[in-house]
């Protein structure tokens, strides 16, 4: 094992691999920041390069390109309020609130330390897990899913700001639009209105595009000025520092978090939108702070970052390992493997350690290049926010066109962006969280999918035999009723306070 | 809460009622879980409609009207411009929107001409060249532009 881990560094740290993985850190950046450019897509447009390229080369190439596509999402996230990938939105959350406040050089500066962190936390579990990772990941049907889907929607709970009645409202309207589509299990088309753009169901990116960018594009054409609003006029080296500080000081949170995204990453299916939303609810959920979250808590940038970059040290291996993809990028790399006629599966633990390690470290590697890229020119990315909305304001806009006309170049997904930049607009003049929505919008699906599974193959049951899944209820249970009993105590206690002040 | 919230909660309601009445014509398996959410959506908006009503019942509509009066005068322009992007991009498709819709921002936003014009170039030469050139992408040609060119 320790001879194959000096070999996948050693040909990681070879000389003719390093431009290789310099140019994927750059086209992964590049690729991350740009809406509309996903990283699936350049992935599959470079799979065809990479045919006449040696193995080791090629996979590295991929596989940064995919690391740094990660780090790259959240710039535009937190500059703009426009995602760069959908796995960004939360990120997005608490980014953009404290670039608003003239903290972009903070934010940025923590999204890519605690990406690394995680990344790093990831590559590192996934060294460990080797020996004991293939009852981890059989441990996982659909109950144990089907519960995980539910801890999630239980987030809504505490995700929500203003009005919980509205945040719920919000949340059961986001499961329903999760609905909306062929329905595999029934075959039967559901709230399409006959249409054939609907069968495949609403798209992640136009939907989040329109909720979260339109209305704030509204909000700076309106009121004018810049996008950072706070005090402060200028950005510098000592905001980006306090970001990559913040990320130590809140280590205990990215370490928890890097855990739960290598878990949620190990279990195939289970997307970085999911991992990134669950990660950020936990953050909330677990803060002393919860309450300044969604306007601007440094948490908020912290958690979804470093869950969304350990998740790819738990994908690759579920990848490698069974040949079973988290996602879409890892579908891509999957098919390399076969282009390059390596078959993923337990030969790639076996035969070719050498070439597994390989890809652990430059993983690793990328992850860090790409953080350092980012963290070098944070504070002149973060002076963007300085510059004058009637400049930013049809930028921002082309992002949204091209960012949801990119997922499958359909001018209809552009179309559906503005309708949900409509509808993300009276959302938040109204009080309607647009957070909430996204949670059901992204579980909704799950949910209905694993627990029809689970109920088929287990019967109605199904929760009694997994022990895990069991385990998940409880924490579920477990953290709605301390949400409800802090809630009481907190209201009796105030309650107590008043009457002895009217005393 | 005011007015607007009112009438919003309202079309909410409205849209959640639409959607239970299609899903009851689905098999079992396919209507469950949309009638649990919709069933918790329609319990709550119907109370927040209460709720909303109540409080606008019992509002002095003086400072409603105050309200009205402070309206950003920018607000319809925008939606106005926003709104116009959608038939735009249908005409000229992609490379026409990426040019004309900020080329008519800026200038309806009173920025000198020398941004007005190279903004929107540099833009859409940029989005171009990455997006046709370099990657490819076929880019939505609009419904003007291959009419002219026949």
């Amino acid at each position: 094992m320790l001879e194959a881990i000096w070999q996948g560094i050693a040909n990681v740290l070879n000389p003719s691999m390093l431009p290789w993985i310099f140019l994927g850190v750059l086209v992964g950046l590049t690729v991350g920041i740009l809406p509309g450019l996903g990283i699936a897509a350049t992935l599959a447009i470079l799979l065809p390069i990479v045919y006449g390229l040696n193995p080791t080369f090629a996979l590295t190439f991929l596989l940064v390109i995919s690391a740094a596509g990660s780090q790259g999402g959240s710039v535009t996230s937190i500059l703009f309020g426009v995602p760069g990938e959908s796995f960004s939105t939360a990120t997005m959350l608490d980014g953009y609130p404290l670039a608003q406040q003239g903290k972009a050089g903070q934010a940025l500066g923590s999204a890519q330390m605690a990406s690394t962190m995680g990344a790093v936390f990831g590559g590192i579990v996934l060294a460990l897990l080797i020996p004991i990772a293939k009852p981890i990941i059989l441990a996982f049907g659909s109950p144990e899913m089907f519960m995980m889907a539910i801890l999630g929607i239980s987030f809504i709970a505490v995700l929500g700001k203003g009005s919980a009645r509205k945040a719920f409202i919000a949340a059961a309207l986001g499961i329903v639009l999760s609905f909306v589509g062929f329905h595999s299990g029934t075959g039967v088309l559901r709230y399409t209105g006959g249409m054939l753009y609907f069968w495949n169901g609403l798209q992640v990116v136009p939907v989040f595009m329109g909720l979260f960018a339109i209305p704030e594009v509204i909000d700076l054409a309106s009121k004018g000025g810049t996008i950072a609003k706070g005090e402060k006029t200028n950005v510098g080296w000592s905001d980006v520092k306090e970001g990559i500080v913040d990320s130590f000081r809140h280590w205990s949170l990215v370490l928890r978090c890097s855990a739960i995204g290598t878990a949620m990453g190990l279990v195939p299916g289970v997307g970085s939108v999911v991992s990134q939303f669950i990660c950020y609810g936990y953050a909330k959920q677990s803060s002393k702070r919860p309450q300044d979250f969604g306007s601007g808590n440094i948490e908020g940038v912290i958690a979804p970052e470093s869950g969304n970059n350990a998740k790819e040290g738990g994908s690759l291996f579920t990848a490698l390992a069974f040949g079973l993809p988290s996602g879409a990028p890892m579908v891509i790399i999957l098919a390399a493997l076969m282009v390059l006629g390596i078959k993923p599966g337990s030969d790639m633990i076996t035969k070719h350690l050498d070439l597994f390690w390989t890809l652990v470290v430059s993983l690793i590697l990328g992850n860090i290049l790409a953080s350092a890229v980012c963290i070098l020119s944070a504070k002149a990315l973060a002076k963007i926010t300085f510059i004058r909305g009637t400049v930013l304001v049809p930028i921002i806009i082309l992002l949204v066109i091209l960012g949801s006309y990119g997922v499958a170049n359909d001018v209809r997904d552009v179309v559906l962006a503005f309708a949900f930049g409509g509808i993300g607009h009276l959302m938040k003049k109204y009080d309607y969280s647009r957070v909430t929505l996204t949670i059901g919008f992204v579980l909704g699906d799950y949910v209905e999918r694993y627990f029809l599974l689970s109920l088929a193959t287990l019967g109605p049951g199904f929760l009694l035999v997994s022990p895990i899944a069991l385990g998940l209820f409880a924490v579920t249970v477990f953290g709605l009723a301390s949400r409800f009993i802090k809630g009481l105590s907190k209201k009796f206690f105030k309650g107590l306070r008043e009457e002895e002040e009217e005393e | 809460m005011g007015r607007g919230s009112l009438i919003f909660s309202i079309i909410l309601l409205l849209v959640v009622i639409l959607l239970l009445g299609a899903t009851f014509t689905y098999p079992l398996r396919s209507k469950l879980f949309p009638l649990i959410a919709l069933s918790i959506a329609l319990l709550l908006l119907v109370a927040q409609v209460v709720q909303e009503g109540l409080v606008l019942k019992g509002k002095d509509p003086a400072p409603m009207k105050e309200k009205k009066e402070r309206r950003r005068p920018k607000f319809p322009a925008i939606w106005f411009w926003l709104a116009g992007t959608l038939p735009m991009l249908w005409l000229l498709g992609f490379m026409g929107t990426v040019i004309l819709l900020p080329f008519l921002y800026l200038r309806w936003s009173k920025e000198n001409w020398i941004v007005s014009i190279t903004l929107p170039l540099g833009c859409g030469v940029f989005f171009y060249a990455l997006f046709n050139l370099a990657l490819g992408m076929p880019l939505y040609p609009g419904i003007l532009y291959p009419r002219i060119l026949g």
